[in-house]
């Protein structure tokens, strides 16, 4: 009874802050949709312009081969002057320069060179674009000549299209829920050290860990609350990508992972003072665990020392979770050593967390 | 009256109450410097080392001629396992233990002695930029191995095709990386410094001092805001140190324009911090506002990832309304392509513009009473 009047004095805490309430549901609706509709590393609409010295039967048919959605074409340059002006104004991604006589030499077998011609101070464009152009103009002219022996037929698994959104979707959720779920009980901890209730709260018949418990329990339901909505509704209707699995499993998931995220916000709470400590120790952690996750850089690419620390980072075991059952459509009693890595780290994280802070009382 | 030494009992009271709390002070130089250099060092965009599956029916010469040359380099692709069946193959895909595979089917070596053989390449699409690299990766080796197969027949192929780097001739992402962390960098952690500045007097009930005490707004602001540049210059030095030494960006531009453009930069996400300082009540909605508003913006909107002519209208729209897009422009501006001043101009002017604006919300917000 006790524990759920806490329960019930957190929640309604939470719901009096109009500010984090308004930015909590800015981060589970609207900055979700932001990420999925705009990050997107494959290269699509990659601006190009075409400096044409050409400009025959051949060249044109040559350019009409870079098919949208990847590319968007421009239009042509006449002089190298605006070549470097479209590409210091990042007006685009490269440009095609197609040589003097290219279709009479091609037809006599001469030699002649196309250049690519790519802005190399883009990050994920750059490398893509080239390897893009290369393939399409090599396949372009190999197909005036002869059929190529050898064909590669690519098909990509549990995403057609490869399409970005889908990726982005879940994994900007998973970030903003590692976000509060290291912010909210730390935070929650801090504030009654900053007005001094903490000093109430020993020498009340309650138990120090009932309380520090039903502040995890608190902010971990209310972060799986906003979880649900952000799936059901950011993901599923707004975001409009198909989710594979069942959703339970999902939210079960989740819930693993609210232990483990809330044990690691009870460290923090039990170092800081202020919140000054609680938004920088935050992000301290929050840092590493995004990395480590292998979200942005493939484990498998990363130096070994950081592959062995990636076994640290809980984020990992949840993203492979979460996307096997939303992209992939894995049932979650399948996915064992996921849950068996979660539920270790979570139970040793919050159990340890909340000791320490009990300790520091 | 405005007095200038009003201003500084500021900044001293809030640089003293800085440097004898140890763990904030730590925190505080850390964020940022575990910020460049997980994200400037561990960003790698190249993939590399996929682990591949196999399932080779045709068991040939040529279907192990064709797997070498894919796995030869060593650098990108090697091969996890061998597979017997396609149930098996599809269940290592899903659960992660080959990234892709390579399904050579039977009579893939008679297909090729007739004309043509072909094979298929599975990828797991979760990841779509890493499917759509390991697609590329495979579609140049056959490339370079058809035209090789040609050539052994006499037949050359009279065009070249030569791709040519801008900027950064040898495509060193990894300077690229590190020069747009720096500006998300400076994005995020002076806003958080400065996010918690004002709301947190509000919290403990400190700011009645202020309310009450002969400080004008114009200078308690100004004050907060000198702090937070203060300790902002301070954690800017020390990331261009990482840029410099460690991480060793060559830079092509103006070193003054650099510094100029960073400071200016520091000014404007501190006044930004503020105004959520400002505005709010408590210190973990002002914080989560502050990591929120400002990191998906500053990777989505300024070219940090993607190319800034991709975006659609709409996007491009909302990107000038975000000033690390400005920031982005001419970092990579003066670092890379070392442009001359009138390309910079207008985006040091903007910026300073934002500064302006950002200020005199916050001036217009504050109130020296109790709302």
């Amino acid at each position: 009874m006790k524990f759920l009047i806490l329960l019930y004095k957190e929640v309604v805490q939470f719901l009096r802050n109009r500010g984090l309430l308004i930015f909590a549901v800015y981060a589970f609706t609207l900055d979700i949709y932001l990420a999925a509709t705009g990050i997107d590393l494959t290269l699509k609409n990659a601006s190009f312009y075409a400096q044409d010295f050409d400009n025959s039967y051949t060249s044109r048919e040559l350019l009409s081969k870079f098919p949208e959605p990847y590319f968007h074409f421009k239009g042509y340059l006449l002089s190298d002057k605006s070549v470097e002006d479209v590409l210091l104004k990042d007006r685009a991604v490269g440009v095609i320069r197609i040589p003097f006589n290219f279709e009479k030499r091609l037809k006599k077998g001469d030699r002649t060179e196309v250049a690519v011609i790519v802005n190399g101070a883009e990050v994920s464009a750059s490398y893509l674009f080239s390897a893009y152009a290369t393939q399409i103009i090599y396949n372009f002219i190999t197909g005036q000549f002869f059929k190529p022996p050898v064909e590669v037929v690519p098909r990509i698994y549990f995403n057609q299209n490869a399409s970005s959104k889908l990726f982005m979707a879940y994994s900007e959720l998973l970030t903003v829920i590692t976000l509060f779920l290291l912010l909210l009980p730390a935070a929650a901890v801090v504030l009654e050290k900053e007005r001094g209730n903490v000093e109430m709260l020993t020498v009340s018949p309650l138990p120090n860990i009932v309380f520090m418990v039903a502040k995890s329990v608190a902010m971990g339901l209310i972060v799986l609350l906003f979880t649900a909505f952000a799936l059901f509704f950011t993901v599923e209707k707004v975001v409009a990508v198909p989710f594979r699995g069942n959703e339970l499993d999902f939210l079960l998931l989740t819930l693993l992972y609210v232990f483990t995220a809330s044990g690691l916000s009870m460290f923090i709470a039990s170092l800081s003072e202020n919140m000054l400590q609680v938004s920088q120790l935050t992000i301290l952690l929050l840092i590493p665990i995004l990395y480590l996750s292998g979200n942005w850089t493939p484990i498998e690419a990363m130096p070994k020392l950081l592959q062995w620390l990636s076994v640290l980072s809980p984020l990992k075991y949840y993203i492979d979770g979460a996307l096997a059952i939303a992209i992939k459509g894995v049932p979650l009693k399948e996915l064992t050593s996921d849950i068996l890595a979660l539920t270790l780290q979570g139970g040793a994280l919050f159990a340890l967390g909340n000791y320490f802070m009990v300790r520091r009382i | 009256m405005f007095r200038v030494k009003r201003v500084f009992s500021i900044v001293k009271k809030e640089i003293r109450e800085l440097l004898r709390d140890k763990i904030s002070l730590i925190t505080v130089l850390a964020v940022p410097l575990s910020m460049m250099l997980v994200f400037g060092y561990g960003l790698k965009l190249e993939i590399k080392h996929v682990p591949l599956g196999v399932l080779d029916y045709d068991n040939s010469y040529f279907s192990r001629e064709i797997l070498s040359k894919l796995i030869s380099n060593g650098e990108y692709f090697y091969v996890k396992r061998y597979f017997s069946s396609e149930k098996e193959l599809d269940r290592a895909l899903t659960f992660g233990e080959v990234r892709g595979a390579l399904l050579f089917p039977f009579n893939f070596e008679k297909d090729f002695k007739k004309g043509q053989g072909r094979f298929q390449l599975l990828i797991d699409g979760t990841f779509p930029y890493r499917a759509e690299v390991i697609k590329s990766y495979v579609n140049a080796v056959v490339s370079l191995e058809n035209l090789n197969l040609m050539e052994k027949k006499g037949l050359k192929l009279p065009v070249s095709v030569k791709p040519r780097y801008w900027f950064n001739e040898s495509l060193n992402q990894d300077y690229v990386v590190a020069v747009g962390t720096l500006a998300v960098v400076l994005a995020i952690a002076p806003a958080v410094f400065s996010a918690l500045l004002i709301v947190k007097e509000k919290e403990s009930g400190s700011i009645y001092n202020v309310y009450v005490s002969s400080i004008g707004k114009f200078e308690y602001l100004l004050g907060k805001l000198l702090t937070g540049f203060l300790v902002s210059s301070f954690n800017l030095a020390v990331l261009f140190v990482l840029l410099f030494f460690l991480f060793q960006v060559p830079l092509k531009g103006s070193f003054l324009l650099l510094i100029l453009s960073s400071l200016l930069f520091i000014s404007v996400s501190t006044a930004f911090g503020l105004l959520l300082s400002v505005f709010f009540t408590s210190q973990a909605a002002a914080f989560i506002g502050t990591v929120i508003l400002t990191v998906v913006p500053s990777i989505l909107y300024t070219g940090y990832l993607t190319p800034v002519s991709s975006m659609g209208k709409g996007a491009l729209l909302t990107a000038h309304l975000i000033p690390t897009f400005y920031y982005m422009r001419l970092l990579k501006n003066i670092y890379f392509k070392a442009s001359p001043f009138k390309y910079l101009f207008p985006d040091l002017l903007t910026l300073m513009a934002f500064f302006f604006v950002l200020f005199s919300l916050n001036y217009l917000f504050f109130k020296k009473r109790e709302r």
